[in-house]
């Protein structure tokens, strides 16, 4: 099963990439393959037996002789995220209809195949294999099709990825070597096998070197202060639908990684430097809040925003409580179709105003009720609105962050950040929702805009700006309405991420007991 | 059966250059003529040496067949088909003698052959400067091209020098070893002599230690090691590109795996001896992964930037020399053998390129991929590879190299190596950035020729494949390394 969601995209990519010029066979293939995937992968998920067990099990040996092999499995933790890939790139593909390179859509489909091994691979080479295969197409969809800055965008999101890359993989061969010798079994990277000797990890040498060697990629991919710095870049250059993809999913890849490799393999040093990352969290919270107030670019201010939302989710992790991690698993999911559903009307308004600057929109909800509609229900969630995802992550996470007395002050002190966040969105909804409509009479009673600036927007649109369109809307509703259902039903998701992390906290226990005996 | 090989490679080899010389040879097709019959020499040889896989009998006493030689052959014979085939691609750039072209190419093979199947140090020099001379000569192959010339002369004065070098190291372990009454220069012959000799009299160790350095240096030279690298950049950026393709590994290939069996018959029963020349390769290594790369990130053009991150690559490739387990051997040959259809695969396409009519500075592939798709992925296919990607031939390579490193409890060496990837994978990358993000200067398409869309498509097939089902690969190399002498007591 886990292998046709790898092969499917991958398949349709060759057949979009020799397709003809104008993209119209690329475009159907790309929907056809995530549709077909999202409907897979959606019957895995409620297929899925909650006993916090890996499931779906292919194991395949690879390159036997050094003991790596083709090793894939979902659980209650993985599975939320596959099933959140495959509906992302349909969206996003949908989203970016008016594309016409049929190589665009054959890298989404690249890029869904590799975050959906991602997520999907046990094997800590295979897993790595992946996370670097995704840079790939990524990096062409920013260098491309991205806007002016594009190609410093795309280099410095590269470089910033490698650096972690190249680190991941030395701390990955250390375990793993570590692991071998002083277990006395032959060299292996399968995830299962390492965790049966987790109790060994914390007495090799330089684990704390190989624990930050490991996170730190993570750390990057998340974007944790102070490795951010290349999302504001990437997330602002990047096409509608590769901030969709970047956001949605690529972000993912490090809070998921987290979960999965540093607190499955190394939950000592977890507790270690517990304190150290829930600064970094904090920080995170508070700092990427601010800058996103102060940012004058609706793209870049909800690029920051993501930098606020994933320190909640670090906080979450680090908390090493049931509900904390529940919450960051839960705030992930959320901010995927949140934030996904905000770059996406973030960027479909843009197309409509050829700006992205917060001074130079006003009114766009009387000119546009559809498009305001959505980006208000958007903008309310990532505010953190009672009834939508957001909400449930955020206050999961940091309430599991409050239960443990180690992390509890960082977690009064992120509380804050619900407020600044709180302040710039409902100040964006001010400025660019609310107002009068460009184009309409009387200017004069419109408080939020000078006359030249609406002279601007009114002059590209002197024909009025037309709504969404069918497509556009059928790309926002599935987030949308997932984003309320989860909001109003937390059942949906909450079983599956608990069988789960119970299972990892269990090891944390473990091996707490095992060394204060 | 290796006897068969040599016989077969001279014999074609003079066979070309005969006729060459004649009336015919200016015909206008002379070219596909001569390639197509070097083609079916090369293939013939690797038919050959699949035969003989399993011999493993001992040729008048200097020759050695065996998987390793077999193997050697194999890659030997995979170079030849490559360049050839690139060099059938547009023969009129040679015009200084197509037919003898070929005939250089069959003698830099057949160098190679004799360097991974001789088990005797002349012979193993015989190998070396056989290919030398050949290359020194194709570098030149520009007759009116002042860069070509300047190539030509740099390696040849240099390369002379590390011959006389080698030789003079040669005779230096010789007489050291004489004492105990040796009759020839096999390499167990005078491993069992040293080590007799540093038995017995503690004095004439200088002496072996001063005919190893020499030795050491003149590998080093062939292998383009820092701080013997000096000539590489000169000689590729002048040499055609197809040329400087072959340098960069068909030698190079011949060399280490006679180190490697050097390494193993010779060293192993001193272990002062065996530490020392592993630890000289270690800090060869060191250096010229470090010089080589930091070099490479600061050139414009990209037959020089190719230059310098061939002494990079060969930086890893001699870890697998000083690790000298047979892991290590392993992991070397399978370097060896991605690096060799990469690289050649990137010469070649710049030289098609070339033709074009695009430069060969870095800032000419501007927009490449809007000029010609196809030029464009396959530049991206090569570069990753190179940098080392994974699913792409050098990661794994790259991968089972750090692996016999750390497990030969080398681990400052394993660090050096792993942090050496970041400049790489930046000038690699720029060289794709370029070509795909930038805007074309000039925005005429581009037609590649055909005969090389063929050859690189076969290559970039190649490199796909050894990255993504290396199994079948690796256990065979597993299988010929375990035959070497040191690793066959060990299993």
């Amino acid at each position: 099963m886990i292998t046709l969601l790898i092969l499917i995209p991958a398949i349709a990519a060759l057949i979009a990439a020799a397709g003809d010029n104008k993209a119209q066979l690329a475009k159907r293939v790309a929907v056809a393959a995530s549709l077909v995937c999202t409907i897979i992968s959606g019957a895995m998920y409620l297929g899925l037996n909650l006993d916090g067990s890996l499931q779906f099990l292919e194991k395949v040996p690879w390159m036997p002789q050094v003991g790596v092999s083709y090793f894939v499995a979902l659980d209650g933790i993985s599975l939320p995220f596959v099933v959140l890939t495959s509906l992302l790139t349909l969206v996003s593909v949908l989203a970016s209809w008016d594309e016409e390179k049929k190589s665009f859509f054959a890298l989404f489909l690249v890029m869904q195949s590799a975050l959906t091994g991602v997520f999907a691979s046990l094997d800590l080479i295979l897993f790595f294999v992946f996370w670097e295969v995704v840079l790939i197409p990524m990096f062409f969809i920013i260098g491309v099709w991205g806007y002016e800055n594009r190609r410093y965008a795309a280099v410095k999101f590269v470089i910033f990825s490698l650096t972690g890359s190249v680190l991941m993989l030395v701390g990955i061969l250390a375990l793993a070597f570590g692991i071998s010798s002083s277990a006395g079994i032959p060299l292996t990277f399968d995830y299962s096998i390492l965790r049966d000797h987790v109790s060994l990890v914390s007495s090799l040498p330089g684990v704390g070197l190989m624990f930050w060697g490991i996170i730190v990629a993570f750390l990057i991919k998340l974007p944790a202060f102070p490795v951010h710095t290349w999302l504001p870049h990437a997330h602002t250059e990047a096409p509608t639908a590769g901030s969709i993809m970047l956001a949605g999913v690529l972000l993912k890849m490090g809070g998921y990684g987290i979960l999965r490799f540093n607190l499955g393999l190394f939950p000592q040093q977890m507790q270690e430097f517990q304190v150290a990352l829930s600064i970094l969290a904090t920080v995170g919270v508070i700092y990427g809040a601010y800058c996103a107030m102060a940012q004058k670019d609706l793209k870049r201010m909800v690029a920051y925003s993501s930098v606020n939302h994933m320190g909640y989710v670090l906080l979450g992790i680090v908390s090493l409580t049931p509900m904390g991690i529940h919450g960051a698993v839960y705030q992930m999911v959320a901010h995927g179709l949140i934030t996904g559903l905000m770059f996406m009307m973030v960027g479909f308004l843009s197309h409509r105003t050829h700006t992205r600057e917060i001074a130079k929109m006003t009114g766009m909800y009387a000119a546009m009720p559809v498009l305001g509609a959505i980006m208000w229900a958007a903008f309310l969630g990532g505010l953190g609105l009672p009834g939508m995802a957001g909400f449930i992550g955020e206050f999961t996470a940091l309430s599991g962050a409050v239960q443990n007395p180690v992390t509890a002050p960082y977690a009064y002190i992120s509380l804050l950040g619900i407020i600044i966040t709180a302040g710039f969105i409902l100040y964006a909804i001010q400025r660019v929702l609310l107002g009068r409509a460009p184009g309409s009479d009387d200017h004069a009673h419109d408080d939020h805009a000078s006359s030249s600036s609406v002279s601007i927007v009114k002059h590209n649109t002197s024909h009025a700006f037309h709504d969404l369109s069918f497509l556009e809307i059928a790309a926002a509703v599935p987030l949308l309405v997932l984003a309320i259902v989860l909001g109003m039903y937390p059942n949906a998701l909450s079983p599956w991420i608990d069988s789960s992390a119970q299972v990892l906290l269990e090891t944390v226990k473990v091996v707490a007991l095992g060394v204060s005996r | 059966m290796i006897v068969a090989i040599i016989v077969l490679l001279t014999i074609s080899g003079i066979v070309t250059f005969i006729a060459a010389a004649g009336k015919n040879a200016e015909m206008p097709n002379a070219g596909q003529v001569f390639g197509g019959a070097s083609l079916a020499v090369f293939t013939v040889m690797m038919m050959l040496a699949v035969m003989g896989w399993n011999d493993q009998s001992m040729y008048y006493g200097v020759l050695k067949a065996g998987p390793i030689s077999s193997l050697g052959t194999l890659i030997m014979g995979l170079i030849g088909l490559l360049v050839t085939g690139g060099v059938m691609a547009n023969p009129e750039k040679y015009n200084a003698g197509i037919g003898e072209f070929f005939g250089f190419i069959i003698f830099t093979i057949l160098g190679g052959v004799l360097m991974v199947s001789t088990n005797n140090l002349i012979i193993l020099y015989l190998g070396i400067e056989l290919s030398s001379y050949s290359t020194y000569i194709m570098v030149g192959y520009y007759r009116d091209d002042r860069y070509s010339n300047e190539a030509a002369s740099k390696y040849f004065l240099l390369g002379a020098v590390a011959s006389a070098f080698l030789l003079f190291g040669m005779s230096l372990v010789y007489a050291a070893a004489t004492s105990s009454g040796i009759s020839n220069l096999n390499y167990e012959e005078i491993g069992r002599a040293l080590a007799a000799v540093a038995g017995s009299s503690i004095s004439s160790f200088p002496l072996v230690w001063l005919g190893l350095a020499m030795m050491l240096v003149g590998f080093g030279f062939k292998l383009a090691l820092v701080p013997f690298h000096s000539w590489t950049p000169d000689a590729y950026q002048g040499a055609p590109s197809m040329v400087a393709g072959l340098l960069s590994v068909g030698p190079k290939a011949g060399v280490v795996i006679a180190l490697s069996s050097l390494l193993t018959s010779t060293f192993t029963i001193q272990p002062a001896l065996l530490e020392g020349w592993k630890n000289a390769f270690m800090w060869l290594s060191i250096l010229s992964m470090t010089v080589g790369n930091l070099q490479a990130l600061q050139q414009t053009n990209i037959k020089r930037m190719l230059g310098y991150s061939s002494i990079a690559q060969l930086g890893y490739i001699v870890i697998g020399v000083a690790v000298g387990s047979s892991a290590g051997t392993a992991a070397l040959i399978l370097y060896i053998i991605g690096y060799a259809i990469t690289n050649i695969g990137a010469f070649l396409l710049i030289s098609s390129l070339r033709d074009a009519g695009v430069g060969e500075e870095i800032s000419d592939y501007a927009g490449l991929v809007k000029r010609s798709p196809l030029a464009g992925i396959l530049m991206a296919g090569f570069f990753m590879g190179l940098a080392g990607v994974p699913l792409l031939a050098g990661f794994l390579g790259k991968f089972l190299l750090f692996k016999s490193a750390v497990d030969a409890s080398l681990i400052p060496l394993a660090i050096v190596a792993v942090l050496n990837t970041v400049p790489a994978y930046y000038y690699y990358f720029r060289v794709i950035i370029n070509s795909v993000l930038l805007e074309p200067k000039d925005t005429r398409a581009i037609e590649l020729n055909p005969t090389a869309v063929a050859v690189l498509s076969f290559a970039l097939l190649g490199v796909v494949f050894l990255g993504v089902y290396p199994t079948p690969v690796l256990n065979l190399i597993d299988s010929a390394v375990k035959t070497m002498p040191l690793f066959t007591a060990s299993r």
